[in-house]
């Protein structure tokens, strides 16, 4: 695990905001969003981890995006975790190193109303073009 | 007529944003252990042969227009059996904002199996409560039209 | 150009079917019998529990996790209590380890067979459908004796389990297991021995390791192509690291590899819950610990559900529920590959490739196919098709 933790300090540097380690499988790593397609390009080409998902939460003064990779040689779960404006909430999209994000970008778009630059594709996911609920469900009031 | 349809129910399963559980008990209930089939119960794949519809789940918006467009082609009589806590009162689904059941607000619900999920013989004793229904000679004017 | 352009015709496929299970929504792209493209349309089962989540108290989200999908009940509330577990440091005592393990795998197994049943029923052998699910039914009954119903158990707690396994019924659990593994064999044999079998499944539906990687695909789809994952070992909770057990890897990555995976998991399974039976007997102690309050903090819990990762994430800000609960389950990425599984293959092939991945099944009665003169293929001719096509090979094989 400490080589691991090594290798991604050495290479991103001062892009990390904070380290969080909160026992020996589970780090959150602080990046600022605007580095948050380098780092996920890092994680999932050169260190092999597999996505897991993306988390989208709102923490009212900010929203909250993790970036969930599991590191499965040795169990260890690493979430990149970025804050955005949540006024502006915009941020790039991973869908071009990640095909298996399609549907999460989708997603948080439809229920957090954050905008993917560079996705093309954010029609709605779950809800029904009818739907007549609060928009952005997932969003505090 | 009703004598002949009570010994021949065949049936259109409608899953209504369920979690699976229902349905997967409603197909076992037709399995040979619990052997729906001899109470002249067969699953069909399209609503257009049924005289039966089974419904389970809480009913979501995206899911209502769909349920409207398939009734419209159901034919007469029909009969409506709601099956699973979810699609009686939306159980532990209630206050979504996606969920726009119970079933019984959008359409009439005949026969209602309680249960999360109903055990098959629940289910089996909601097709024979229908068949009393229908042997009794209540007639039908088929569902609510939407 | 556009003459010599062929016309691609789309197939919608669902969003509801009779057989079972969630809605789903596929558009196949054909050309004749080629399948092209390959859009999915989600939604039909979107209940909002996510944000259900948020107003139920720590406790009572385990009852709303389990509704998330019924064949893999306790997968949820399993990865659920290992996220609040991991919120809150939590140490469970061992006993309710070993019952936890015990209940994850009884579900494996039944969900494996209900998939082989409905596998075998595209395929035109009912046979398969009906063995299966009379095999499941025995594993349905052990689980009303032993943990009180046929789904749906409601065993996890959060620090231990709700109630301890009786253990005079564990000798049922162990004849269970006994009687089920020479029904595996002979399931082995009709997929690995039967000519029409193989050339069915050897073709399908193939996933390469590069893509399986690029799609983050997980479980049995993720191991059919080589990927060798699995939480159970990589990232061991309850009672994994305590017995026993094999990954079951194949490479090819089609659907046959995949099948071959499930039944060596199911096998694998009955080793790891007869290993456990047999440290329950032996076993003193509590089921669970006292919990106080969930302090502030957010933790990270996974399962191997049968389908693959469940992951739940759990974030509280004190108090008794929690401020967000993130919930990832395997279809999810495993249904999104099938966008690039099925092209290429044959529409008969289609069916079985979407199925292959096990997802919530569902829709493949109910689709309405238009080949380029515009024919129409009611539902029950596509399996139909599915089971012609079996059926040819058959006969060429006999020759």
């Amino acid at each position: 695990m400490k080589e691991t933790l090594d290798i991604i300090k050495k290479n991103f540097g001062k892009k990390i905001l904070n380290i969080k380690v909160h026992n020996k499988k589970r780090i959150y790593i602080e990046i600022s969003p605007e580095y948050i397609k380098s780092a996920v390009e890092f994680m999932f080409n050169r260190l092999k981890c597999r996505f897991s998902i993306a988390t989208g939460t709102d923490e009212r003064e900010y929203i909250e995006i993790l970036y969930h990779f599991s590191f499965d040689r040795k169990g260890i779960f690493y979430t990149l975790r970025t804050k955005i404006d949540s006024k502006k909430p915009e941020i790039e999209t991973i869908t071009d190193i990640i095909k298996g994000a399609k549907w999460i970008e989708r997603e948080l778009h439809e229920l957090m109303g954050i905008s993917f630059k560079g996705n093309d594709d954010l029609r709605n996911l779950l809800l029904s073009p009818d739907y007549k609920g609060r928009k952005y469900p997932l969003r505090k009031q | 007529m009703s004598k002949v349809f009570a010994k021949s129910i065949w049936v259109y399963h409608f899953a209504a944003s369920p979690c699976n559980n229902c349905d997967i008990e409603i197909l076992d209930t037709l399995t040979p252990k619990f052997d729906a089939e001899r109470f002249g119960v067969k699953l069909v794949g399209s609503i257009r042969h049924a005289d039966c519809m089974l419904i389970t789940g809480a009913l979501n918006s995206k899911v209502l227009p769909r349920l409207k467009r398939i009734l419209k082609q159901a034919p007469e009589p029909f009969f409506v059996i709601a099956i699973g806590t979810c699609a009686l009162d939306l159980g532990v689904f209630r206050g979504s904002y996606n969920v726009v059941g119970p079933v019984d607000k959008h359409i009439k619900v005949d026969v209602y199996v309680p249960g999360c999920p109903p055990k098959p013989e629940a289910m089996l004793a909601g097709v024979v409560k229908l068949k009393e229904k229908v042997l009794a000679g209540e007639k039908k004017k088929g569902v609510k039209k939407l | 150009m556009s003459k010599e352009k062929k016309k691609v015709t789309e197939i919608p496929i669902g969003p509801y079917h009779p057989l079972q299970e969630e809605p789903e929504f596929f558009r196949l792209q054909v050309e004749g019998e080629k399948v092209v493209g390959l859009e999915i349309e989600l939604g039909y089962n979107h209940r909002g529990i996510e944000k259900l989540s948020e107003s139920k108290s720590f406790d009572q989200i385990l009852f709303l996790v389990e509704r998330i999908c019924g064949i893999c009940s306790t997968s949820h509330p399993f990865a659920y209590v290992n996220a609040v577990e991991d919120l809150a440091g939590f140490k469970i005592p061992e006993k309710a380890k070993y019952i936890r393990t015990i209940v994850g795998e009884m579900e494996r197994i039944h969900s494996h067979l209900l998939w082989l049943g409905l596998a075998g029923h595209f395929l035109g052998y009912n046979t398969v459908w009906m063995w299966s699910w009379k095999y499941r039914e025995p594993l349905l009954e052990i689980c009303e004796k032993v943990f009180g119903n046929r789904q749906h158990y409601a065993m996890m707690k959060i620090g231990g389990v709700r109630r301890d396994i009786d253990i005079s019924k564990g000798n049922l659990i162990k004849k269970g297991m006994e009687d089920l593994l020479p029904k595996l064999d002979m399931l082995q044999k009709a997929v690995e021995d039967d000519p029409v079998i193989r050339a069915r499944l050897k073709i399908a539906g193939t996933l390469p390791k590069k893509e399986a990687r690029e799609y983050c695909v997980v479980g049995p789809t993720a191991r059919a192509s080589g990927i060798n994952i699995d939480i159970r070992k990589d990232d061991p909770y309850a009672a994994y690291d305590l017995v026993n057990w094999d990954v079951s890897l194949r490479k090819e990555g089609d659907v046959y590899a995949k099948t071959m995976v499930r039944l060596e998991e199911m096998r694998q399974s009955a080793k790891i819950i007869k290993q456990c039976v047999d440290k329950l007997s032996g076993l003193k102690g509590d089921i669970d610990i006292d919990i106080k309050e969930i302090p502030e903090g957010e933790g990270i819990g996974r399962h191997e559900a049968p389908r693959g990762e469940v992951f739940h994430y759990v974030k509280s800000h004190g108090g008794s529920v929690p401020y967000r609960h993130k919930v990832k389950a395997p279809s999810y990425a495993n249904v999104l590959s099938d966008e690039f599984a099925v092209i290429g293959g044959t529409i008969p092939d289609a069916a079985l490739t979407l199925a292959a991945v096990d997802p919530c099944y569902c829709c493949t009665e109910r689709m309405q196919a238009t080949d380029e003169k515009g024919r129409k293929y009611s539902p029950k001719e596509l399996i139909k098709l599915s089971q012609e096509k079996t059926e040819e090979i058959r006969k060429k094989q006999a020759k």
